[in-house]
């Protein structure tokens, strides 16, 4: 991904949802995605290098590899303000809890989870 | 709506005024709500003519709220954009705004209040400058609370609401237990608030303004601070535990039991133990009386001639009826004026033998009260979910009636 505020800004307005995985400890929760949120064009999943070789698959139009300085720059954005309603951090997160709190105490499916986060 | 929203509201009419804004323009709000509600009021006292107000919910659109019909937001394209000014007084503005332009409307909108301080929907260096500056001042401020309070864990409660902090003092015992914290302190907005959590004997307790609650949460999210829980379902904007309910129906309850802490579906929520008798218990009569509560801060009124139903009810039956009042509230005509500390609330109720209320954080704070409990709902949907309000704030053991429009 071009390392740059204008390509941000296109993937935002492009794209319905935009999914980023930003650490190893994330990869527990890439590799559950659904198939079908995959291949869905309307959501974008951007993944650190160390996420990308935990098991998600090659998706040129949907699946981007960020480089270390990239990851390095969007969590410390995400984590600034919210800049757009469209763009969720999947990451362990100690501070607050998450819809996949639901998943371990089987009130949801992980499925189920992720339909929650995309819709 | 709370003073302080409210007086910023007050204070944005008066600028668009002065500038000339609202002047010979078709006025629409969007977003049927109390904060909406209270924004008629004030154009209705300038003499200003309201065109309609705009709304997504279905259930809301053909009502009328004095006098002024709630449409779906493309009406208001039938007006010519130079002519129009669109108020936004309710909590989404950023999507309200950028719905508005994906439909084609290119006239004015206006933010009345900022509810959201951690949103900007920009990218641009002025901006990301602005953010960071907040974060730093938050930075500073949670070092300061880690010094005065060395080795404990930080609750951050970031709304001030006082069912949101009921149900998390309900159930934060079990986290402090998993954390295994020597010791915490609750950061809260608000008197209200405050007094919920020491009801549950919350010993260090901080209340903070909105908006140093808001930048202190921001620098915890920025830094990473394991040290401290942001107890909530929907606030800041990375917590997603809310989204849920777009796929199951959960009450608010469960939302928190099982979502904000994680917990298994039984787990049983702690009661408030530190409760007080209300001194002047003695002048209502036991068993013979009503408490209502007609005024909710997040929810939309249920109509005058509703209450007045209600009251005659009951009246009819020799009750007598009190209105339990907060700040500058006002008693229902016909009721005698009860202002009750939080803490002595579920004592009153419990003498008087009924207690009628819309729907609010005063229902959650009297949920064990012993008395006959019914709570009103207006007949809308919670949020943009599937799901009826009454569904999602339903209480157990109370009487649950939805008041159609």
């Amino acid at each position: 991904m071009k390392s740059d505020k204008s390509e941000l800004e296109r993937l935002i307005r492009k794209y319905k949802k935009i999914v980023f995985f930003p650490s190893e400890e994330a990869a527990e929760f890439a590799a559950c995605i659904p198939e079908t949120i995959l291949r869905d064009g309307d959501i974008l999943i951007l993944c650190a290098e160390a996420v990308f070789g935990q098991g998600l698959p090659e998706m040129p139009d949907t699946v981007i590899r960020l480089s270390e300085k990239e990851t390095e720059e969007l969590v410390r954005l995400y984590s600034t303000y919210e800049f757009t309603d469209n763009f969720i951090m999947i990451a362990e997160n100690s501070s607050c809890a998450s819809v996949f709190n639901f998943v371990g105490n089987g009130v949801l499916t992980t499925e189920e989870a992720w339909q929650a986060l995309v819709v | 709506m709370d003073r302080q929203h409210y007086d910023e509201m007050v204070e944005k009419l008066n600028w668009l005024e002065n500038q000339g804004l609202l002047a010979g323009r078709q006025i629409y709000l969007f977003g049927y709500c109390n904060a909406t509600e209270e924004l008629v009021g004030l154009l209705h006292e300038r003499a200003y003519t309201i065109s309609a107000i705009l709304d997504n919910n279905l259930s809301k659109q053909g009502t009328c709220y004095e006098g002024i019909e709630v449409c779906a937001p493309k009406a208001v394209l039938c007006s010519a954009p130079d002519h129009v000014i669109v108020c936004i007084a309710a909590r989404a503005y950023a999507a309200m705004e950028r719905q508005l332009r994906e439909m084609g409307y290119a006239g004015l909108v206006e933010k009345m209040v900022d509810y959201n301080s951690y949103a900007e929907y920009s990218l641009t260096d002025e901006t990301i400058c602005t953010k960071r500056a907040r974060v730093d001042r938050g930075v500073e401020q949670i070092n300061a609370y880690k010094r005065k309070y060395s080795g404990c864990f930080r609750i951050y409660c970031p709304f001030s609401a006082l069912g949101d902090v009921y149900y998390m003092m309900s159930y934060l015992p079990y986290f402090l237990e998993q954390k295994r914290a020597s010791g915490y302190v609750i950061f809260i907005v608000g008197g209200a608030c405050a007094q919920v959590a020491r009801m549950f004997g919350a010993g260090q307790i901080e209340i903070l303004t909105q908006r140093e609650m808001d930048e202190q949460i921001q620098a915890v999210l920025y830094t990473g601070d394991s040290s401290a829980f942001i107890a909530h379902h929907d606030r800041p904007y990375v917590q997603t535990v809310y989204r849920a309910l777009y796929i199951k129906k959960l009450t608010l309850e469960e939302l928190y039991r099982c979502g904000v802490f994680g917990l298994q579906e039984n787990s049983v929520p702690y009661k408030p133990n530190y409760l007080e008798p209300y001194p002047q218990s003695d002048r209502i009569p036991r068993g013979r009386s009503v408490i209502l509560s007609p005024y909710a801060k997040s929810v939309t009124n249920i109509s005058g001639s509703y209450w007045r139903q209600v009251i005659a009810y009951f009246r009819n039956q020799g009750y007598e009826l009190y209105t339990n009042v907060a700040g500058d509230e006002e008693p229902l005509e016909g009721t005698l004026r009860l202002a009750v500390p939080l803490s002595q609330i579920q004592s009153v109720v419990e003498r008087a033998g009924v207690f009628v209320g819309l729907r609010s954080g005063l229902c959650d704070v009297l949920k064990w009260a012993d008395c006959k409990k019914i709570a009103l709902y207006p007949d809308v949907y919670y949020s943009d979910t599937r799901w009826k309000m009454e569904e999602v704030y339903h209480l157990d053991g109370w009487e649950n009636v939805v008041v159609e429009n």
